[in-house]
């Protein structure tokens, strides 16, 4: 899995690109416990290319939740296919997390 | 007699025949084993070829000795500083050294903890004036051979008690072990043959120690093997065996781990007024650090359903799902690492009522058949899994569903590795489609056959795919006898 970055003013964006498992994890969980992501107001996830996410993956936004929560950063997902948003959606963290259509509503919230 | 007088001969045979260059793998082999030494001495050996008056390379007798030291010390189980030991005296005795020593590799961790070097008749502060001299001007290969030292570039114009000396490594296949240094006083001293033999010991020593450790590696591994073995055995006797009976419904149930443990549970309690608790989760991850949370829920569900003295009525004295899952999401606060989680499923189902209650913690929607309308779905319900938020606003995200159940009726709970057990070019998923599938073709048979039909589907689906998550799978059907008398 491929993860890119693309800042801006306040917004961080990440671009997932392929299948989130145990393997590839890591490289996320690299970029998001970085300290100055707590400098956005908000972190945007791209999730138009992410094809497959394991429990390892959904390990990975679990356990930076509060972090973020408690730096007041946003996070938002938007762009998910829908086989994604129905592992977000069976574990309840649709109702956690902030899940948008598009780009457009992600950049408004 | 007449077998070392043999050695002596295919001693000559080789070292004349290959021109100079020792066939070492050969000697080897020959001396790995003194029964084909025998045999190959019977097919080479001819008498009057050997006359004793031509004896210009000879493998002594106590180099044979030496060689097969080094060779059995593998066998016997001893250690690397033991192999190393047996080098040392045996080159030191073969080349009639002065003095020697051994400097082993701190960068290759060795299976014993020794890594100190061995010294044979010098002081270290010796070794290491010499050891710098050399290295100061390394050569070819860190293989050097010199029959006077006072013309090597670092000591030209000293003196020194040592005049011949021979560096060797001990190279092996993936590591270097270390050098191996033999010295005599005299310049002069050291031949070609020497440095053959020397190499033969090297490469034997090297041989044994790569032995030992790949033998201590596989020991290692075996262990590990059993470990698991009896992890192994221990979830297993964690998952209940005698499934409850009774005359209003029926149970079957699957379970397959996709490693020796696994983070998929289920187990079953009776209540009392005919009630049935009946838990289903699956830990996020998988192996020994699932598997210890498996147990864990365990003992939360058997400890939490536990009858409340203080509780006002009937119906209050075992926690409702809901209350249960809030009570659970507390305990395990304290033991889940932060990224895992765990998903589960509670349902108290009762027969008095005909109805049950269940709560959904993240867990996979429950699949069921309804038999009045004919008709299989999957139970909408939200709920948040285990361990994500660990505070008490979990009891906002978690909530009980209440249903009532007609004879006939079919519940199909199961984890995850069914639903997205991978089949057909690797990415494809069973699905919950195709599950739903199979019990609208099959609801209206015994729970055991349902179960067994799906499997059947479900193995035919992942056919030559290895499982890559643990599997279960619970049926459930719903009969309408009466309940066995009370008591």
């Amino acid at each position: 899995m491929k993860v890119t970055a693309q800042p801006s003013a306040d917004t961080l964006t990440l671009l997932l690109d392929g299948e989130l498992d145990a393997s590839s994890a890591i490289v996320l969980d690299t970029e998001l416990a970085k300290p100055d992501i707590l400098n956005y107001r908000k972190v945007l996830i791209d999730c138009a290319k992410l094809s497959y996410i394991s429990s390892a993956g959904l390990g990975v936004f679990i356990s930076h939740l509060q972090r973020f929560q408690d730096a007041n950063v946003k996070l938002i997902f938007f762009n998910m296919q829908e086989k994604v948003f129905n592992v977000f959606e069976i574990l309840g963290l649709d109702a956690l997390m902030t899940i948008v259509p598009s780009v457009t509503e992600a950049e408004a919230a | 007699m007449a077998l070392l007088s043999g050695a002596l001969a295919v001693g000559n045979l080789l070292a004349d025949g290959s021109g100079g260059t020792t066939p070492w793998a050969i000697w080897l082999l020959l001396l790995a084993d003194l029964g084909t030494l025998a045999v190959l001495v019977k097919l080479f050996f001819r008498p009057s070829a050997a006359p004793a008056s031509a004896t210009p390379v000879t493998l002594r007798e106590s180099e044979m000795l030496s060689l097969q030291r080094l060779a059995q010390i593998v066998q016997r189980g001893q250690t690397s500083t033991e192999v190393y030991h047996v080098l040392l005296d045996s080159a030191v005795a073969t080349v009639r050294a002065d003095a020697a020593w051994i400097d082993l590799d701190p960068n290759h961790t060795g299976t014993d903890d020794t890594n100190a070097t061995q010294y044979y008749n010098i002081t270290p502060a010796q070794a290491d004036s010499l050891r710098a001299g050399l290295r100061a001007h390394p050569l070819v290969e860190g293989e050097y051979v010199t029959n006077d030292l006072n013309r090597h570039p670092s000591f030209v114009g000293t003196s020194q008690a040592f005049r011949s000396v021979i560096q060797l490594p001990l190279r092996g296949l993936h590591f270097s072990y270390g050098t191996l240094y033999l010295l005599k006083a005299e310049p002069g001293t050291f031949n070609r043959e020497d440095l053959s033999i020397l190499q033969t010991f090297t490469g034997q020593a090297v041989l044994s120690i790569e032995n030992l450790e790949l033998m201590q590696t596989s020991l290692a591994n075996q262990r590990t093997q059993e470990e698991l073995k009896i992890a192994s055995q221990v979830q297993d006797s964690l998952i209940p065996k005698n499934l409850p009976t009774d005359n209003w419904f029926e149970i079957s149930s699957h379970s397959l781990a996709a490693k020796e443990v696994g983070g998929d549970f289920y187990d079953f309690l009776h209540l009392p007024g005919r009630r049935l608790a009946v838990i289903i989760g699956d830990v996020s991850g998988k192996g020994v650090t699932a598997a210890f949370h498996m147990a864990q829920m365990k003992g939360i569900f058997h400890s939490l359903m536990q009858e409340n003295p203080l509780a006002k009525n009937e119906r209050d004295k075992f926690p409702v799902p809901s209350k249960f899952m809030a009570q659970a999401n507390a305990a395990l606060v304290h033991c889940l690492e932060k990224s895992s989680f765990i998903t589960s499923s509670l349902y108290i189902i009762d027969y008095e009522q005909g109805g049950f209650v269940f709560a959904r913690a993240g867990h996979c929607h429950t699949l069921y058949y309804h038999a009045l309308r004919e008709e299989v779905f999957y139970f909408d319900s939200t709920g948040l899994g285990l361990g994500i938020i660990r505070n008490e606003s979990y009891e906002k995200h978690i909530k009980n569903q209440f249903y009532d159940y007609s004879p006939g009726d079919v519940m199909v709970i199961y984890t995850d590795g069914i639903v997205e057990a991978r089949g057909g070019s690797g990415t494809d998923e069973y699905g919950e489609d195709r599950l739903k599938l199979r019990l609208e073709e099959s609801y209206f048979q015994e729970a055991e056959d349902i179960k067994n039909f799906i499997l059947a589907d479900l193995n035919g689906f992942t056919h030559g795919h290895p499982i890559h998550d643990d599997q279960t799978l619970l049926v459930i059907k719903f009969k309408s006898a009466q309940p066995l008398p009370l008591g």
